[in-house]
């Protein structure tokens, strides 16, 4: 089934979109939560809960891409797990690495939440990210926002482990320098 | 912010990239692993000795860029002049900086803010005027470089410039492991474009499309051992020449050979560096390049625009070339801006003024825009227009 055909069970009450979800998108979406949270107890739960979210926000939303959709659901659902685990000391799969790399990025001070530098910031990502070549851009997007291991990336792109640390090591800093020429203070 | 907020945050980026990166990748091919094969072995050559060249830049200007077709040109030598003390820029006038026990000499350099690091400290930095021999002392802001030790490089400068210095009290890494974690050289230089030179001539230019793998390879060569007083003439083999430019380490269009005996000979240092790292590994990095790269254009030492000054405004001068065209209907125009020191002292000391010939020089081809504005140009020289082998009179 199609994404446009499973955002119209949704948007016509057809209790089937949840199943056909999981078909179609199960294993993607666990993917990303057991990468955020390494237990896959935790990761069923949180993608339990994305599908009911799914479901209690499609209507009124209308996503284009689904993949797209659901993964920044389970994302942030099972960060939100995860930072609930780490104040527990409870379990973490591969995003502490990842937050340990991002660390690079940033000064680590607390800061005041102002919503429009935050949108602000997450233009300029986007500016940094379409500047990339897209062998680069997938190196990124895959290890900070799927939070996949440096192991997983290699293996699928060919390279080797090794490389693969080091170009994020030089796309980190390159993304530094992007937010830091456009006036961002991290 | 805290990193978990910018993971957060990240969250929002565009659509198209979350998928984009959730297809396969389209895997790398091609490269050779240790131990190299077919590929790699048919670099090899068997004939006798060739002298591999010296370690110091060509100095070839050419004029106009590819698409102009020009029958004459303007002949210009470039500049030679110690210039006074008022036309000198920061990094020309206070040649050396001492800092926290070190001195270090300028690498004449600028570097951009978004490169520097921390704020160090306040060094003294010393200039002498050959005119009136006399010494100036100021103060620089002494900042680091992103991804080098202060103990080799810093940034320093004053009112938002700042300047590449680098210490050379110091001695030469005895391997190249030392090499690689003082430079961060995986970091602060991109190994792009390339020569591939066989039996001692250069049979093409390529640029690399990604050099991570060769700094994987390289970082492998760590115990690679510092060759000193050695005899640069004599045979090596095949090799390949990368062009490094590097504004962390303050360095254009040196150069950086691996020849297939496994040598590593480098000047981004200023001195020759030469490093053993084996001919496996020597022969991975060949081999990886030759296979992941296309072909690509010539590209000068550094670029020109030349023609006769139509006009000299406020801070821009208009150079013609229509005289220099084949087909004269195709001649331009190019607006270059004088507001930089290193031009505007050329036009007033070398008297530039309307009806001269000039060549104009720069190094980044971002410089010039598709108006044929022409800024970051750092010397105008006066020339002569010269029609084949023939001096035209003026």
């Amino acid at each position: 089934m199609d994404d446009k055909q499973i955002v119209q069970l949704y948007l016509d009450r057809d209790e089937s979109a949840i199943p056909e979800t999981s078909v179609k998108y199960g294993q993607y979406c666990t993917s990303i939560a057991r990468n955020i949270l390494g237990s896959s107890e935790d990761a069923e739960e949180c993608v339990n809960d994305t599908y009911l979210k799914t479901w209690h926000s499609i209507p009124p939303h209308k996503p284009e891409r689904l993949s797209a959709y659901l993964g920044r659901l389970v994302r942030n659902i099972s960060f939100n797990r995860y930072k609930y685990n780490t104040a527990e000391k409870r379990g973490g799969g591969e995003l502490t690495a990842v937050l340990d790399e991002l660390a690079d990025c940033v000064s680590g001070a607390e800061d005041v939440e102002r919503e429009h530098e935050y949108r602000e910031l997450v233009k300029a990502i986007d500016e940094f990210l379409s500047d990339l070549p897209p062998e680069k851009r997938r190196l990124f997007v895959c290890r900070y926002w799927y939070a996949d291991s440096v192991a997983d990336i290699a293996r699928r792109s060919g390279m080797m482990e090794g490389a693969v640390s080091m170009a994020l090591n030089r796309l980190r800093g390159k993304l530094r320098e992007h937010l830091t020429e456009r006036g961002f203070d991290l | 912010m805290k990193k978990e907020k910018l993971f957060e945050l990240m969250v929002n980026i565009d659509d198209k990239y979350i998928s984009e990166a959730s297809e396969p990748f389209r895997k790398k091919s091609g490269w050779l692993r240790w131990g190299a094969a077919a590929a790699y072995l048919a670099l090899l050559v068997t004939a006798g000795a060739f002298i591999i060249p010296r370690l110091s830049e060509e100095d070839i200007t050419s004029q106009g860029t590819a698409e102009r077709n020009y029958k004459n040109y303007v002949m210009a030598s470039e500049l030679a002049i110690m210039w006074k003390w008022e036309y000198k820029t920061l990094s020309e006038k206070f040649t050396s900086v001492s800092f926290d026990g070190r001195d270090y000499v300028t690498r004449a350099r600028a570097i951009s803010r978004e490169r520097l690091g921390d704020i160090l400290g306040i060094g003294t930095a010393e200039g002498f005027d050959e005119y009136t021999e006399k010494t100036y002392i100021e103060e620089f802001e002494v900042r680091s470089i992103n991804g080098l030790s202060e103990e080799r490089f810093i940034a320093a400068g004053m009112n938002g410039e700042y300047y590449v210095y680098f210490c050379q009290n110091t001695e030469l890494p005895a391997t190249f492991g030392e090499v690689l974690d003082t430079y961060d050289l995986s970091y602060t230089l991109e190994l792009d474009r390339f020569t591939v030179c066989e039996d001692g001539r250069e049979t093409g230019i390529y640029s690399l499309a990604d050099d991570a793998l060769i700094w994987q390879v390289l970082s492998e060569c760590r115990d690679g051992r510092l060759y000193e007083n050695v005899d640069l003439w004599s045979t090596h083999g095949n090799y390949l020449s990368f062009t490094c430019t590097s504004e962390y380490l303050g360095v254009y269009k040196r150069v950086l050979y691996i020849t297939e005996d496994g040598y590593l000979f480098t000047n981004i240092f200023d001195y020759a560096y030469v490093y053993f790292i084996g001919e496996e590994a020597a022969g991975s990095i060949i081999s990886y390049a030759i296979a992941n790269s296309a072909e690509a254009e010539y590209e000068p030492y550094e670029y020109s625009v030349a023609g006769i000054v139509t006009e000299i405004g406020e801070g821009y001068i208009l150079i013609d070339d229509t005289s220099l065209c084949v087909d004269e209907s195709e001649g331009m125009t190019f607006r270059v801006h004088t507001d930089d020191i290193r031009v505007s002292r050329c036009i007033e000391c070398c008297n530039i003024k309307v009806g001269d010939a000039v060549v104009v020089r720069y190094m980044d081809t971002a410089s010039l825009s598709s108006d044929n504005t022409l800024s970051d140009a750092h010397e105008i020289s006066k020339g002569t227009l010269v029609d084949g082998d023939v001096l035209i009179a003026e």
